[in-house]
């Protein structure tokens, strides 16, 4: 163990120090509880025998700091004092002192206290090492668990959750969001013209230029067979904007869509557009609706829920 | 029975518990505890060698040098200067069983509390003379170790 003696007096130092060593743990002796709290911040410290009346800094005040940091890596503290100090060690102990030990140290009392502390350390070393694993399975495991495994986006559990989160915010903080569901246009012919497993890479290809084409506060799932839904905060004209955005870039992306019927050759999306308003069953289902409309309307464009309208382009003619 | 009733006397005493009672008996007892000799001695260095001689060597180094500070203090009645200096000395005797030498320290600060520059004096005369018998002591004892 790293082992740092901290007393002001150069021979009592001289003497804890070479005790520790003794017992086949590295000294770090220092004259001051600054310069102890240095040496935990910069080296790999286990354990910390200190004096406790010193100038400056006190072994307390060093202790209290020593516990204060935010650090997974248990420091052990030994505390000092002179043998009249019962009050002191008790006042110490409930302020996460681990020990106390009283003055003059006797090596052999040092020696015993060590091979307890190296127990503590080592049991606190693997308690850390178990909650580090722990906590990175368990991130990972909640990542897995919300995630579409074909696209890479969210999956319905997440989305869930997600616009839960929304909502709060758009009611205590009244930031607006709106929906864009997405449908791939005759899907269901381009699986049977060239498989399942085409139909996959498709839809795999059309989440990836979603997400190139989405913010960071934007969020975007797999809602349903060749449904994909995106979140964004934002008002509803900002929303259909994206929207738009993201059905030319799929359009432009020229995946391509054999057995599709009509003239084009490439994927193409559908989209319908809905603010958020009212619970989420609502503003989905009016997406949906909005989305039937842009299908019926000729596919390959969006249509808006509600009171919004896109203004269309004038022709250049 | 003087002895017997002094933390000195008792192997696994410590130093200090009767300060007041020991004062008288500083002059009766040994200069040094050998039980803590004894105790620093089983400190050894990286191939099982005792490093006692290097403390002791440093100890025997390091107290005239701090002595003299507390001399040039207590000349100059700076008494606070000299009750630091004291506590700082007791630490570093009681650590090499030179409680005589440490009980002066305690009472040596104490005076310097209440400002008794006449015994403050007299104690650093008498602190002198005690490590002069630590000193003897630890010479013997070397020789007959």
């Amino acid at each position: 163990m790293n082992v740092v003696v901290v007393d002001d007096d150069p021979l009592v130092r001289l003497v804890l120090a070479k005790a520790v060593s003794s017992t086949g743990h590295v000294a770090m002796p220092t004259d001051s509880g600054e310069g102890a709290l240095r040496l935990v911040e910069t080296s790999n410290v286990d354990v910390v025998v200190s004096d406790w009346m010193m100038p400056g800094m006190s072994g307390l005040e060093l202790c209290k700091l020593i516990r204060a940091r935010d650090a997974i890596e248990y420091v052990y503290f030994m505390l000092v004092t002179a043998l009249d100090d019962s009050e002191h060690a008790l006042a110490g102990i409930a302020a996460g002192v681990d020990d106390c030990l009283v003055k003059p140290v006797r090596p052999f009392d040092l020696k015993l206290r060590l091979m307890v502390a190296e127990r503590v350390t080592d049991l606190h070393r693997r308690l850390a090492e178990r909650q580090r694993g722990l906590e990175r399975s368990n991130v990972e495991m909640a990542a897995t668990a919300r995630q579409d495994p074909l696209t890479g986006l969210g999956n319905r559990l997440k989305m869930a959750e997600d616009l839960e989160i929304f909502k709060s915010r758009r009611d205590r903080y009244h930031e607006p969001f709106g929906v864009a569901l997405f449908d791939i246009d005759h899907f269901k012919s381009l699986n049977d013209a060239a498989g399942h497993l085409a139909g996959d890479k498709a839809l795999r290809q059309v989440a990836a230029v979603i997400r190139r084409e989405l913010r960071e506060a934007d969020m975007a799932y797999r809602y349903g067979g060749e449904e994909l839904l995106v979140v964004l905060p934002a008002p509803v004209r900002r929303v259909a904007a994206a929207a738009e955005r993201i059905r030319k870039a799929v359009e432009h992306a020229a995946i391509p869509h054999p057995g599709r019927p009509g003239p084009e050759t490439v994927v193409t999306l559908s989209v319908g557009v809905a603010a958020a308003e009212g619970d989420a069953e609502s503003y989905l289902l009016a997406a949906d609706a909005a989305l039937y409309k842009a299908k019926s309307e000729g596919r390959n464009r969006m249509a808006v829920a509600g009171r919004w309208f896109a203004i269309p382009e004038l022709s250049s003619q | 029975m003087r002895q017997d009733r002094t933390a000195v006397a008792q192997p696994e005493g410590m130093p200090g518990r009767d300060i007041g009672e020991a004062v008288g008996s500083v002059e009766e007892s040994p200069a040094v505890d050998e039980t803590v000799i004894e105790q620093l001695a089983t400190i050894t260095d990286g191939q099982g060698f005792s490093v006692l001689g290097e403390l002791l060597h440093a100890f025997l180094s390091a107290v005239p040098g701090r002595l003299e500070t507390l001399d040039r203090a207590a000349s100059a009645g700076e008494l606070v200067a000299v009750g630091d200096q004291a506590h700082a000395l007791t630490g570093s005797a009681a650590s090499f069983g030179a409680r005589g030498m440490a009980d002066l320290c305690r009472q040596l600060r104490a005076s310097a509390q209440t400002g008794d520059l006449e015994a403050t004096q007299r104690l650093v005369g008498a602190l002198h003379a005690e490590f002069l018998k630590v000193r003897a002591w630890l010479v013997t004892f070397r020789d007959r170790s």
